[in-house]
């Protein structure tokens, strides 16, 4: 079914480059994961407290500003957000190239929907909660840290994992752009060079860490839920 | 015994503007003495809630003032509001406790909040003693969802009360109105325990006129945002003076148009005889007219149950003769009623 030469550089790539490939897509995942989360959680706490009827209201025109500017990055297609961002790319880290000029842009691309996804992980969060802790004297900074956090935990847990799973595909997809990694091997040596043995390889393999992803993220997630049982 | 706690004077509170505007609640003026138990009562949408968060101020007033313990919350600042709240608690019908913590930690919550520092584990030890007094020793690394309603009021009472020095102030709005008539009857009888030997002076917000009755030393009826009237429960219940004190005393909530020279007789059925016909047949036979004032039977088959309070007419000869009349039927006791108690 495959010809020699395919099954000669495939087990080239497994022995020579196939684990820095792995290494480096599980840098440019999860880098990015944690990067987005350190800008979007508090982005998106805020978007909730700062809200007209949250704990803490910020003016209306910061709110709205803050809501168009996510909506807007959200909207811009992943690619094109890459060529967008590599000059500030260039700027901070030297770079638009390889793992490291990858990133920036995966971080820009992946905050406004870690953002959003930890507001409505807090929004669900039951309002008479938060309405117990201010009747018993708690100041909006106790009720975001001791109340809205650790209450949404398992939901914000979840989406990490979505988030995670996400920024990963988005790091596949970046190897079109000669990014590195798994996604850039399946595009360059299967689609580029007609070699469908190491392409169908490099699917396998990135789907096999989807669902490491996945049921990693399930089991963490469910025991962290002191609501279910 | 009558010092003032919580003194509301002149309150009123407006959501909205405009064509959607809401007065929630008009000139309330309300005094609450230390130590008692107080009821405000009321139907569905009366404005008790918004009243009830307007005494730790969780919902700011439109205008007027609210003094606990001596101290003019409506002219705090957020911040020293914050320290006042913590000498008054508060428990929901929905109970509110935080999901992802045990019962324990529920209840060392607002000892972490006011950041009081002390030996290693004081929290706790706090803690485990008010889920003693709650009844619930046995539940400390419970979570929520592991608990049954009761068991979470108490939880939520125990972590009302936990904050130190304790509260001497506890609000309930609505705080059985989700539990059963067994659990609500022990939830109340852990209220009066609080009030009677730790001096909390409880204020409970219901719809239930049974909760009122149970535990309230005085009660407010509240309508439309205002309050109608307010007193000693006894009083209240066996003469209520206004429109809304009846429409809540008696359950049936019918419109009464009597006069007060009305004598009333009580008919109670033992399941002899039917209740309807014995009006018909009396206007037909005597032609003399009772009016229903209220009714509260159970017709099985042609068989009623229960009780129907008749208004007898105001003419002395009349009134004797249905008296007799309604007397001599078989399965019915009838008998004067002096007072309106149901
Ligand atoms: N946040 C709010 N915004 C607008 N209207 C409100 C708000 N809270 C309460 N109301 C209105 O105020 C009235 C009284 O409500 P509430 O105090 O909850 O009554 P109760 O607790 O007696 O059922 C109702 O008409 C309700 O719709
Ligand atoms: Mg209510």
């Amino acid at each position: 079914m495959f010809s020699e030469k395919d099954v000669q550089l495939l087990k080239n790539i497994v022995q020579s480059d196939l684990l820095e490939a792995i290494g480096q897509t599980l840098v440019m995942t999860f880098l990015p994961t944690f990067l987005a989360f350190a800008i979007g959680l508090p982005l998106g706490v805020l978007l909730v407290t700062g809200d007209e009827r949250g704990i803490r209201p910020l003016p209306g025109a910061l709110m709205k500003t803050v809501n168009v500017i996510i909506n807007l990055l959200r909207s811009v297609p992943f690619l094109i957000l890459i060529v967008v961002v590599s000059p500030l790319s260039r700027f901070v880290l030297g770079t638009t190239a390889g793992v490291k000029g990858m990133i920036l842009p995966l971080t820009v691309a992946a905050f406004p929907f870690v953002a959003r996804i930890v507001e409505t992980s807090i929004r669900e969060i039951d309002q008479g909660v938060i309405e117990a802790a201010q009747s018993m004297g708690a100041s909006p900074m106790q009720i975001v840290c001791k109340v809205l956090i650790p209450e949404a935990k398992p939901a914000l847990l979840s989406n990490f994992f979505v988030a995670l799973i996400t920024i990963f595909g988005y790091g596949a997809m970046a190897g079109i752009l000669g990014a590195g990694g798994l996604g850039s091997f399946a595009i360059t040596y299967g689609h580029y060079r007609r070699n469908e043995l190491v392409m169908w390889t490099m699917v396998v393999l990135l789907v096999i860490l989807v669902q490491i992803f996945q049921s990693t993220g399930n089991i963490i997630t469910k025991r962290s839920d002191k609501r279910i049982r | 015994m009558s010092e003032t706690i919580i003194r509301i004077e002149h309150l009123c509170k407006t959501f909205g503007t405009g064509d959607g505007k809401v007065e929630a609640l008009k000139d309330i003026n309300l005094d609450i003495q230390k130590g008692e138990i107080f009821g405000i009562i009321g139907l569905s949408g009366a404005g008790k809630s918004t009243l009830v968060r307007c005494i730790n101020l969780l919902e700011r007033p439109t205008s007027g003032k609210v003094t606990v313990n001596g101290q003019e919350l409506t002219a705090l600042k957020e911040k020293d509001l914050r320290k006042a709240r913590r000498g008054m608690s508060m428990i929901f019908q929905g109970f509110n406790l935080l999901m992802q913590r045990t019962a324990l930690q529920n209840i060392c919550f607002p000892l972490e909040l006011s950041g009081l520092k002390g030996e290693k584990g004081w929290r706790e030890k706090r803690a485990k003693e008010l889920l003693e007094m709650v009844g619930l020793p046995d539940k400390a690394d419970a979570y929520p969802v592991q608990l049954s309603g009761g068991q979470k009021q108490r939880i939520a009472i125990a972590r009302a009360l936990a904050e130190y020095p304790q509260p001497q102030v506890l609000l309930c709005d609505e705080a059985t109105s989700a539990l059963d008539p067994t659990t609500t009857q022990s939830i109340l009888d852990l209220l009066k325990k609080i009030n009677r030997e730790l001096g909390v002076t409880v204020v409970v917000i219901t719809h239930e006129m049974r909760v009122v009755e149970q535990i309230c030393d005085r009660v407010a009826v509240l309508e439309g945002g205002e309050i109608q009237e307010q007193g000693d429960v006894s009083d209240i219940f066996s003469n209520p003076r206004t429109e809304a004190g009846r429409r809540l005393v008696m359950p049936n909530g019918e419109k009464i148009h009597v006069l007060p020279e009305n004598r009333l007789v009580r008919l109670a059925f033992n399941g002899t005889t039917s209740g309807e016909p014995i009006i018909a047949t009396l206007a037909a036979k005597q032609g003399i007219c009772l009016n229903i004032i209220s009714a509260d039977t159970r017709t099985i088959g042609d068989r009623s149950f229960g009780t129907m309070v008749l208004a007898l007419p105001e003419d002395e000869t009349d009134a004797a003769r249905a008296l007799i009349y309604l007397r001599e039927i078989p399965g019915v006791t009838a008998e004067e009623v002096t007072d309106l108690v149901q």
